[in-house]
């Protein structure tokens, strides 16, 4: 499942031979990577310069406030373009994202010399390396840092006597996580509120669901995709393959359903990614009926998120919202979205909170060691995909002395985060040569 | 990259810097040979380096016997330029030594990128560990700062909050300097009941009914989210769901009606409540017209109260309600205290026993700033009403369901009464889950047209 699949003919193709004619090499090649990403908008590496041609420049240009101009004919029409400096296309990208738009960016893939060299017609050679969608982004300058930016994959498997099944798999490839469940279709609208994606996938036909369908038009941005994605023959096969294991029983206990949906969700991953794959935790299971069923009124009338008037100041969270860490605050809204029902599960994190509370000496020192802390699983995930940059080498340098740090502290908060003392230890022996670096 | 952290790139880096003394060096030295103190060595990216002189010495480089070592590349309007050989050669030198201090560091982040990715299973764990530590902090900052308690959570149908307060409010009105009055509230099944108690809550519009309402609804909330709570003290058995409601907005966005968003969100709890549930209600019903809301408030409670049996805050202003307590065991008539000041309400905040007995509508629409002769009218047509109402004695009984009752004898009283009873025709004649949010506001301005002017 890769990015250029079989090519469709491109319309020229059928055209009377003196207007085919007429078609640029550029122009063909244009035609054709586009007609490989059908759904989005085609941003078209030239020199220092995205371009967008068709139709995509009149959107383009609509939504960003760009001056729409021509580029040459196409069978006897002016082409429609307009374009983004390369330098500042991380703003452009963020507002058409945000537009709820999806972007392929298309590179020059060799330096124009050797194409020179090829001979006079020849066109550098381009190839996508990268979608952009709103559930699937790592850079920060496009992503919320005190919010989860989620992929959600809904499979479902209908049964013949009513009481049909949501198969659910979300994913934040800025942070690894990655988690499944299953509920009945009455529970969607309140699991949906409760994950809020950024984007979702789902088959053509829940698409079009006269139940289901409407419930799923109103998230933020909904991509149908063909049935191979939700193919549950190929699924464990699939996951296997992104994880690189021979099967998927060691990672995780998943039921056909789930699976089906955690296959979809990677392997439209590895389609947006176009073949770097962001390393993702295991996928987590949640079992049902482990949190507190919220509906999507109940959310909005307790302002827990958003104020009625949709603003985050004013709502609950960002009344208790003391965090000194993106990651923190991420992970209070997480749990602001979901409490829990097992009563041992909140007293272990009663019991966290008032020792805290017990030793303010602790607790302050523990929040200026924090402070300190940069985003390491954002940082993490865009070295992982070759976005990275120096920065978050140096993020992940920091975050590794606040780890020592804290370790140092560690008699103090025994039992609240072993795994932070377990991983502390751990990388402690790597910090000395990783830290001298920068 | 640090200095002394790979010895190649140190290497490198000197030499690539050694190269630039080598060229202010040989700067000097054109200058001392050719007795030009000008003279300079510069740098662009069509020359590379060259030697530039101003054009009244440019002659005497271009003469032997100094043409031998420069030769001549450009002349400008006020310079001259040349390059010799020796320049070329560190030229090549130094842009070499660039490149490779360049690709010599991309190794080195490849490498230490490598490096992170393959320790990646350790740093996220501790990144994951740094939120949750940033999370437990931050909770035991705010439970100190805000004085908030521990909450007892157990499998139990229990919910006992006292001295509770909303997190929001309290901290918008802390800013003004003013303070929370703190109210309790028991939900717990009583001395031999199996199930949770439905609180009835009357009282006028903004004493608070609906800041009480949400404000154990986030309690339980946030104890079950593992956090300190804002009350005194608090008991709260697992709450499974949560339904919080309030008789809606319009939502013009879908073209449903206000009535109709209320019954379609009523019926789901209805439907989905259970006996470990969490129900608040406020003023559901109130979006229709008076007998059939009233009636649906009604049958909502009997059910909620024998068939879902959850825990429940029900805020109404039907005062008829309150009558329910002696058929319903578990019901619980609470109401939000005022008092009233020269003919002013003022509002106490304080949440006790008992109901309200009128709804001080008249009072708040005067802080509304309604003018006065309207406000005048309104009483009179109120003392009015009310004192029909006084011969009927129905309220006591569960089944009857007296209200504004509209009286037989209408006939034999003045004009006023046939203003109001015309109104009140013309509002019973309306059907708003029948109508459309345009229709609704122009029935809404021919009401108003009804009005006596004065």
């Amino acid at each position: 499942m890769t990015i250029q699949q079989s090519i469709p003919v491109p319309p020229d193709a059928t055209q009377p031979a003196e207007a085919a004619a007429r078609v640029t090499p550029m122009m063909e090649q244009y035609l054709e990577i586009k007609a490989a990403n059908p759904g989005l908008l085609l941003f078209y590496r030239m020199g220092d310069f995205y371009e967008l041609f068709f139709e995509d420049a009149e959107i383009a240009s609509k939504a960003l406030g760009i001056i729409l101009t021509k580029r040459g004919k196409h069978q006897g029409m002016d082409i429609p373009m307009c374009g983004v400096p390369v330098e500042r296309s991380d703003d452009y990208l963020h507002r058409l994202i945000a537009l709820g738009h999806r972007v392929a960016v298309c590179e020059q893939m060799e330096d124009p010399a050797a194409a020179r060299a090829r001979g006079n017609k020849s066109v550098v050679r381009r190839d996508v390396v990268r979608l952009v969608t709103p559930g699937t982004l790592t850079e920060d300058t496009l992503l919320d840092a005190r919010a989860n930016n989620y992929l959600l994959a809904i499979a479902r498997a209908r049964a013949s006597a009513g009481g049909d099944r949501i198969g659910l798999a979300w994913i934040d490839i800025s942070t690894s996580e990655f988690i499944v469940t299953e509920c009945s279709t009455g529970e969607l609208a309140a699991t949906l509120s409760r994950i809020n994606p950024n984007e979702a996938i789902v088959t053509d036909a829940l698409y079009g669901d006269p139940e289901l369908g409407p419930l799923l038009r109103e998230l933020p941005a909904v991509t149908p995709l063909t049935r191979d994605f939700f193919d549950s023959a190929t699924a464990e096969r699939r996951l296997c393959d992104y994880f690189a294991v021979a099967t998927m029983d060691g990672l995780s206990a998943m039921s056909r359903l789930e699976a089906t949906a955690a296959a979809a969700a990677v392997t439209y991953i590895d389609r947006t990614q176009v073949g770097k794959r962001p390393p993702l935790s295991p996928p987590a299971r949640e079992a049902a009926g482990t949190t507190m069923a919220i509906d999507p009124a109940t959310r909005a009338n307790l302002e827990l998120t958003r104020t009625l008037a949709g603003d985050r100041r004013g709502s609950l969270l960002d009344a208790i919202d003391c965090t000194v860490t993106p990651a923190g605050s991420r992970l209070l809204a997480q749990r602001l979205a979901a409490p829990l029902t097992d009563s041992a599960a909140i007293t272990r994190r009663l019991d966290a909170i008032a020792t805290f509370v017990a030793d303010s000496a602790v607790r302050d020192e523990l929040r200026t060691t924090l402070r300190a802390a940069p985003d390491m699983s954002r940082a993490l995930a865009r070295l992982s995909v070759g976005r990275g940059g120096p920065r978050d080498l140096a993020g992940l340098r920091d975050g590794i002395f606040a780890a020592d740090s804290a370790v140092g502290n560690r008699y103090h908060c025994r039992g609240i985060a072993p795994p932070l003392a377990r991983s502390g230890a751990r990388i402690r022996a790597r910090a000395g040569r990783t830290t001298s670096a920068d | 990259m640090r200095e002394g952290y790979e010895p190649a790139l140190d290497e490198t880096r000197n030499l690539r810097d050694a190269s630039r003394l080598v060229v202010a060096a040989m700067q000097a030295r054109y200058a001392e040979e050719t007795g030009v103190k000008g003279l300079k060595i510069r740098h662009n990216n069509v020359l590379g380096y060259f030697v530039e002189v101003t054009a009244q010495h440019g002659d005497k480089l271009m003469a032997p016997p100094l043409n031998a070592t420069f030769i001549h590349r450009q002349t400008l309007a006020g310079q001259v330029r040349f390059t010799t050989a020796e320049l070329g050669e560190i030229e090549a030198k130094i842009a070499n030594a660039g490149d490779r201090a360049l690709g010599l560091e991309l190794e080195i982040f490849d490498r230490l990128c490598a490096m992170a990715i393959t320790a990646s299973e350790n740093l996220r764990a501790a990144a994951h560990a740094f939120a949750i530590l940033d999370v437990a902090t931050a909770l035991a900052k705010l439970a100190v700062d805000d004085n908030y308690v521990r909450p007892e959570v157990d499998s139990s149908l229990g919910f006992a909050i006292e001295g509770g307060r909303h997190p929001v409010v309290e901290q918008a009105l802390k800013r003004d300097g003013q303070p929370f009055i703190a109210n309790a509230c028991d939900l717990s099944p009583g001395p031999g009941q199996k199930s949770g108690q439905l609180w009835l809550i009357t009282g006028p519009n903004m004493a608070g009914k609906s800041t009480f309402l949400r404000q154990n609804a986030l309690i339980a909330l946030l104890a079950q989210i593992g956090s300190f709570v804002p009350a005194s003290r608090a008991r709260i058995g697992i709450v499974d769901r949560l339904f919080s409601r309030v008789g809606a907005a319009d939502d013009l966005a879908r073209g449903r009606s206000t009535f109709m968003v209320e019954m379609v969100e009523t019926a789901v709890i209805l439907n989905q409540a259970s006996e470990r549930s969490l129900v608040i209600l406020d003023e559901i019903g109130r979006g229709t017209a008076t007998f059939d809301g009233l009636s649906i408030a009604w049958a909502a409670i009997e059910h909620l109260h024998e068939n879902n049996r959850c825990r429940t805050l029900f805020a109404t202003h039907y005062h008829e309600l309150t009558a329910l307590s002696a058929k319903l065991p578990r019901l619980f008539n609470a109401t939000v205290r005022v008092k009233e000041w020269q003919g002013d309400v003022v509002f106490l905040h304080e949440v006790l026993p008992g109901s309200a007995d009128r709804s001080y509508g008249i009072q708040v629409a005067k802080l509304a700033g309604l003018p006065q002769p309207v406000i005048a009218r309104a009483k009179s047509v109120l003392a009015k009403l009310e004192a029909q109402d006084r011969g009927q004695t129905a309220r006591a009984l569960a089944d009857d369901l007296p209200l504004f009752a509209v009286p037989s004898r209408a006939a034999a009283e003045p004009a006023p009464r046939s203003e109001a009873e015309q109104l009140i025709e013309a509002v019973k004649a309306l059907h708003p889950d029948e109508m459309s949010p345009r229709e609704a506001l122009e029935a809404l301005y021919a009401l108003r047209a009804k009005l006596p002017k004065q």
